[in-house]
């Protein structure tokens, strides 16, 4: 681990959980895992507040434990788990994603789920059933729009606990919340150590020459064992139970009103003993999607990447998300989304016609449109010409009859005409992507009507890495820097001269450039020397991109960037201490117009936008340590 | 000539019709009456003597090339330092020669040497030339010869210098041109700024279509190849402006939107910070004084 | 730096101004030491912030609001000021002010919720339930309190950051300006409309943190002296003083007097 995430996580555990919490994450991280005592001794607090402090960063998940059996005694390892203190700083965008895509109440059973660590479910609703006849929420809908909560007082829903259920299930399927298993508060590597160690009793005897085999054996077995563990989490149901015929009165309740709702979902309740918490990596998932979609906006434009991101949604109600040694992964299939899934519920105010032009308004007027005798819609595109005829059929009746009105629509009903539109225009968007130089989707033969689509998101998040790499190159060290970067990407290993000669760039003008990307880890030189003697003046110099090096560089300046902005709001906050504490006393808060001064009412204000625009600045940086860390 | 005997006059003035060509000792015989070996031997002779044939290997073989009258002339009027340097500058022909090398060669001193390249350069026999492979050396060749590709360094040397403001101003030329074939044209009364051509379009530009425009246009009266333009379309491919489309075989220009990325840690104070690097939480330069911060902060 | 083996400034001297010699090499990549002084702070281009969108602007909210919650609840902790740091005039704790000053903890309040016992190491069970005997034994649970506990569940500000701080712009102008007086008032409203939607969720706690707080507001009430380890009996420790000299024979287990004697 870098030193400069261990000052971050630090930073991050204190402004989030306190002084107490800090410091023993502080030497958790410094020292590695430990055991009790010897924390206790490192962090010279006394022993029960250690504890104490334990406790909540396990319930926090912020601390991961084991206990070994170390000659009959047992001794319990305390580690940090730092990618999830990290993820502290996605409270406010998980708590908003989930208000947008299931409202304000999900919202907050998600948002009590991430101040709770982890809860039984049986707990959770029970405690919502105390607090439903007085939390009144305050309603927003989905899309944002807030209805003023003293103005929803009254009419906002009281929050009962069926329906928290609901939610739950709904939030359970689409995997946003989890089930906690044991092997979750253990470290991985705890967890496979403890399964190689099962795996190998179990083998009898065995001679020196088999052991090789065995071992390769008990490898595979491991890695099974290990990803059955895991596997629990992909069925959708997992932690939910079908509803049993009997039921008690709360139950039918229930079921009248899942009856209103029609929906095959309702069929399944939650058994209260399972615990849950927020599965932070389904998260990191959607927030890489709406980094895609972003993308697609800037290339394509904004009706493109709006098809895009309905097209990511459906893809996102089967991802599981987990995080992985070798990155985040979605889930065990490839999910193919059909342009009907899409056009099903994308928002029929999208201008899907106006926002792409046809061949016929070429840049000189005159028709640049190519042929369609073959019948592919697109040459380029191996795919397309697998297709089922019919299909090909359509599309290709759309695109040369583009606003001509569409021959063979006249004996269906005029809903079905616009439906059948619709679904042609999408395609053509979808066109757009398939063929962009990224793919950002993927056609899928198959007898999918209009065709389905897969999106390879490993190799999409690789391609915007690159980009985005280079995007910080530029910014900081000038086009030129940019573009020898990518020559030397493109062609491997190049000396002074032949970079030169491909830039057309003097090579003394280019030499500066070269010493500061070298300098700032971007760059990596290889010395090979002509003579014996490996005189500087008789060496070639070699220069070559690392791709890893260089993450891991970006990595560290981001981390203590971040830092030094945590460390920034920490300064302003003190030098308006006396004010903030005055705004938070309990007799001010909501009558700071009575209570304060002109003066401290302005400087309250100065100190919420100085923290909007540090804060602002923070989740920036976070959503480039994602795409060159998780995604 | 008045100097040369009438056979080897009317040999010389017979072969130096074709000044570059290269004879053999047969190619020579068959101007000699009766095909007289001996009487070859002594005209051969002759010319080598008054420095009117050089002699050349290939191969195995010597061959002989006849030097025109204004080149012999001129080394006549040398002195014998003078002509010792000129030929080895002659024989290099259109890659020049360095002069560490011709010192080398010519064993002279470096004084007599510089004193024989001024008379030459003087005379106009030779002149000093800039390579672009080493564009430190001082390199002589002949005054009447064009260097080579391999020495010039092609279209975009002016004077073995990499001519930074022509090729900026092709790039920028040719980028644009690439644009203008790349995006439809803005409806009028449109909004929502640049949108795409449809999938499959084809109407983007192909080298040759760049290269052809390149031509037409009066961007210069250098001649550009499909090689030098694609030089140029490389480079804006690696600037990222332009990319490959339909398989590679044409260029369209990437979409640029002016501030849609939205930049972390570059817009961050730290991001380009001078003192980044000395920055620690306990050190003296740290977030709580930083200068960067104060100034970046005050925008609000 | 790469290239430092063995090339320094002399031996390019020698080579009469290092202009000859294998062009290859990267020869300005050398360090120009720079003896002079130099400012702590050089000047640089500072870049400017891309205006936040209002998505950036929510989730910025969002995380305020989440973070405004886990202070505000019973795992947060502060150290206290030490005496004698404070400043003397701007510090002074009146009695009527302090009733109203949140709360600090100086340990986490644990016992107030329930929790899934198998997750923990079994040395930790006692510190979260006392009922536990020590050695977490789950069959020796102490007879005795066993009330029920329940989880804190906080309602949701869902309110949008919209002109409470950005219109405030606005309003800076317009102070001086007496018409522009109905737009700040406005602007002030809406930003106040934010704050009570934070006071909302304090209503929005459960039933039982409800009773824990009135209980605590109680104390603070009678509490003249200290109202930091309120928490329970195993709260009472006087942190900053092991923080300080890591001692370990200091007594924490002070009374709320001696802790108070030394600390805000």
């Amino acid at each position: 681990m870098q030193q400069n995430a261990v000052e971050l996580c630090t930073i991050l555990v204190k402004d989030t959980y306190g002084e107490l919490s800090s410091r023993v994450v502080a030497i958790l991280l410094e020292y590695g895992r430990s055991a009790l005592h010897t924390l206790v001794r490192r962090v010279k607090i006394p022993e029960k507040v250690v504890k104490q402090t334990l406790v909540v960063l396990i319930q926090q998940h912020l601390v991961l434990h084991y206990t070994h059996d170390e000659g009959g005694r047992d001794t319990t390892y305390y580690e940090c788990n730092w990618l999830q203190i990290y993820e502290l700083l996605h409270s406010g965008r998980i708590v908003r994603t989930i208000e947008e895509r299931f409202g304000a109440e999900a919202a907050a059973v998600v948002s009590n789920f991430l101040l709770l660590g982890h809860a039984r479910v049986s707990d959770f609703i029970t405690a919502y059933g105390i607090s439903s006849s007085k939390a009144k929420t305050a309603a927003t809908l989905p899309n944002g729009t807030a209805i003023n909560a003293s103005e929803a007082t009254g009419t906002a829903p009281i929050t009962t606990a069926s329906q928290i259920s609901k939610h739950i299930v709904a939030l359970m399927q689409e995997k946003f919340l989890v089930p906690v298993q044991l092997h979750h508060m253990h470290p991985t590597v705890d967890t496979e150590n403890a399964i190689r160690q099962k795996v190998t009793s179990e083998q009898t005897s065995m001679t020196a020459a088999m052991q090789t085999k065995v071992k390769k054996a008990i490898d595979e077995k491991v890695t099974e064992k290990m990803q059955a563990l895991s596997a629990d989490v992909d069925n959708q149901n997992f932690g939910l139970k079908r509803k049993s015929d009997h039921q008690d009165g709360r139950a039918r309740k229930r079921t009248k009103y899942s009856a209103a709702q029609g929906t095959e979902e309702d069929e399944w309740e939650i058994d209260g003993n399972v615990v849950l918490r927020v599965n932070h990596a389904k998260f990191l998932s959607i927030f890489r999607n709406e980094e895609l979609v972003r993308w697609v906006e800037t290339r394509i434009g904004k009706a493109t990447s709006l098809v895009y991101a309905e097209l990511l949604k459906h893809l996102e109600k089967s991802t599981i998300g987990r995080r992985t040694s070798s990155g985040l992964v979605d889930g065990c299939k490839k999910t193919v989304i059909s342009t009907l899934d899409i056009s099903n519920t994308l928002s029929k105010d999208i201008d899907l016609v106006n926002s792409i032009a046809s061949a016929s308004s070429g840049p000189n007027g005159t028709s640049q449109k190519r042929s369609m005798a073959n019948g592919g819609s697109n040459p380029f595109n191996v795919e397309d010409d697998m297709e089922g005829d019919s299909d090909d059929y359509d599309l290709d009746a759309d695109l040369d009859d583009y606003d001509t009105p569409m021959n063979g629509t006249h004996d269906l009903s005029s809903a079905a005409a616009e439906k059948k539109e619709q679904l042609q225009n999408i395609r053509k968007h979808l066109a757009l992507l398939a063929e962009d130089n990224n793919a950002f989707v993927t056609k899928q033969e198959g007898s999918m009507q209009y065709g389905g689509w897969t999106v390879d998101t490993d190799r999409l998040c690789k391609l915007m890495r690159t980009r985005e790499l280079e995007q910080i190159v530029e910014e900081r060290f000038g086009s030129l820097a940019t573009r020898l970067v990518r020559i030397i990407k493109d062609k491997g290993k190049m000396d002074e001269k032949g970079l030169a000669d491909t830039a057309l760039l003097r090579q003394k003008d280019i030499r500066a450039h070269l010493g500061i990307l070298h300098e700032r880890g971007f760059l990596h030189i290889q010395e090979v020397p002509k003579t014996a003697e490996r005189l500087p003046a008789r060496t070639f110099y070699f220069f070559f991109f690392d791709e890893q090096m260089s993450k891991m560089a970006m990595l560290n300046d981001f981390y203590k960037a971040m830092s030094r902005i945590m460390q920034r709001i920490d300064h302003e906050r003190g030098l308006n201490s006396m004010l903030l504490s005055k705004a938070e006393r309990t007799d001010v808060k909501g009558h700071e117009e009575e209570l304060l001064t002109k003066k401290e009412l302005a400087d309250l204000i100065k100190w919420q936008r100085t923290e909007e625009k540090l804060l602002g600045q923070l989740m920036r940086i976070d959503r480039q340590v994602m795409m060159f860390r998780d995604w | 000539m008045a100097d040369l005997q009438p056979l080897a006059r009317t040999v010389y003035e017979t072969c130096i019709r074709d000044s570059t060509k290269l004879y053999t000792s047969s190619d020579i015989l068959s101007y000699i009456p009766k095909r007289d070996t001996q009487v070859l031997l002594e005209t051969v002779n002759e010319l080598l003597g008054l420095g009117y044939l050089k002699t050349l290997k290939q191969g195995d073989a010597f061959v002989y090339r006849f030097v025109t009258k204004d080149a012999v002339d001129r080394t006549r009027t040398l002195t014998s330092d003078e002509a010792m340097v000129y030929q080895h500058i002659e024989s290099s022909a259109r890659e020049g020669i360095w002069t560490k090398t011709l010192k080398l060669r010519t064993n002279l001193h470096p004084t007599v040497l510089q004193r024989c390249l001024k008379t030459l350069e003087q005379q106009r026999y030779i002149k000093s030339i800039k390579s672009v492979k080493f564009p430190t050396r001082k390199t002589y060749m002949l005054y009447d010869l064009t260097p080579t590709i391999e020495v010039t360094g092609g279209p975009w040397f002016t004077d073995a210098e990499l001519d930074a403001d022509f090729i900026n101003a092709l790039l920028t030329a040719v980028e644009r041109f690439v644009t203008s074939r790349s995006f439809p044209k803005q409806r009028p009364g449109g909004a929502g700024g640049i949108i795409p051509f449809e999938a499959g379009y084809t109407g983007y530009p192909t080298l040759s279509d760049i290269t052809q425009w390149v031509k037409n246009s009066n961007l210069t009266e250098v001649e550009l190849t499909e090689v030098d333009i694609k030089a140029l379309l490389d480079v804006l491919i690696y600037d990222g402006k332009l990319e490959k489309v339909i398989g590679g075989t044409a260029y369209k220009a990437v979409k640029r939107v002016e501030g849609a990325a939205k930049q972390g840690f570059t817009e961050a104070p730290c991001g380009r910070c001078p003192v980044f690097d000395l920055c620690s939480e306990d050190g003296p330069i740290n977030a709580a004084n930083c200068v960067y911060f104060e100034k970046w902060l005050a925008e609000i | 730096m790469a290239f430092r083996g063995g090339r320094g400034g002399g031996f390019r001297g020698g080579r009469g101004g290092g202009n000859s010699g294998a062009p290859l090499m990267p020869r300005e990549f050398d360090v120009k030491p720079d003896f002079g002084p130099t400012e702590q702070f050089p000047d640089y281009a500072i870049p400017f912030q891309d205006p936040l969108t209002a998505t950036e602007r929510i989730h910025i909210a969002r995380f305020r609001d989440h973070r405004e919650k886990i202070h505000s609840g019973p795992l947060y902790t502060v150290l206290g000021k030490k005496r004698g740091l404070e400043d003397p005039f701007e510090d002074v704790v009146t009695y009527s002010s302090k009733r109203y000053h949140r709360q600090k903890r100086k340990v986490p309040k644990l016992d107030s919720r329930p929790y899934v016992f198998e997750f923990f190491p079994m040395e930790l069970w006692e510190t979260m339930d006392a009922s536990y005997a020590a050695g977490g034994d789950r069959s020796v649970v102490l007879s005795g309190k066993k009330e029920k506990k329940r989880l804190l569940i906080a309602s949701l500000n869902t309110s949008l950051p919209n002109g409470g701080l950005h219109h405030g712009e606005d309003s800076d102008a317009s102070d001086e300006d007496p018409d522009g007086d109905e737009h700040k008032e406005k602007d002030k409203k809406s930003v106040l409309a934010k704050l009570m939607n934070e006071k909302d969720d304090d209503g929005g706690l459960s039933g039982d943190s409800d009773g824990d707080r009135d209980e605590d507001d109680e104390r603070e009430d009678d509490g003249e002296e200290e109202d930091d380890y309120q928490d329970d009996e195993d709260g009472d420790y006087n942190a900053e003083q092991y923080f300080d000299d890591g001692d370990g024979e200091v007594d924490y287990g002070d009374d709320d007097g001696g802790g108070g004697a030394w600390y805000d």
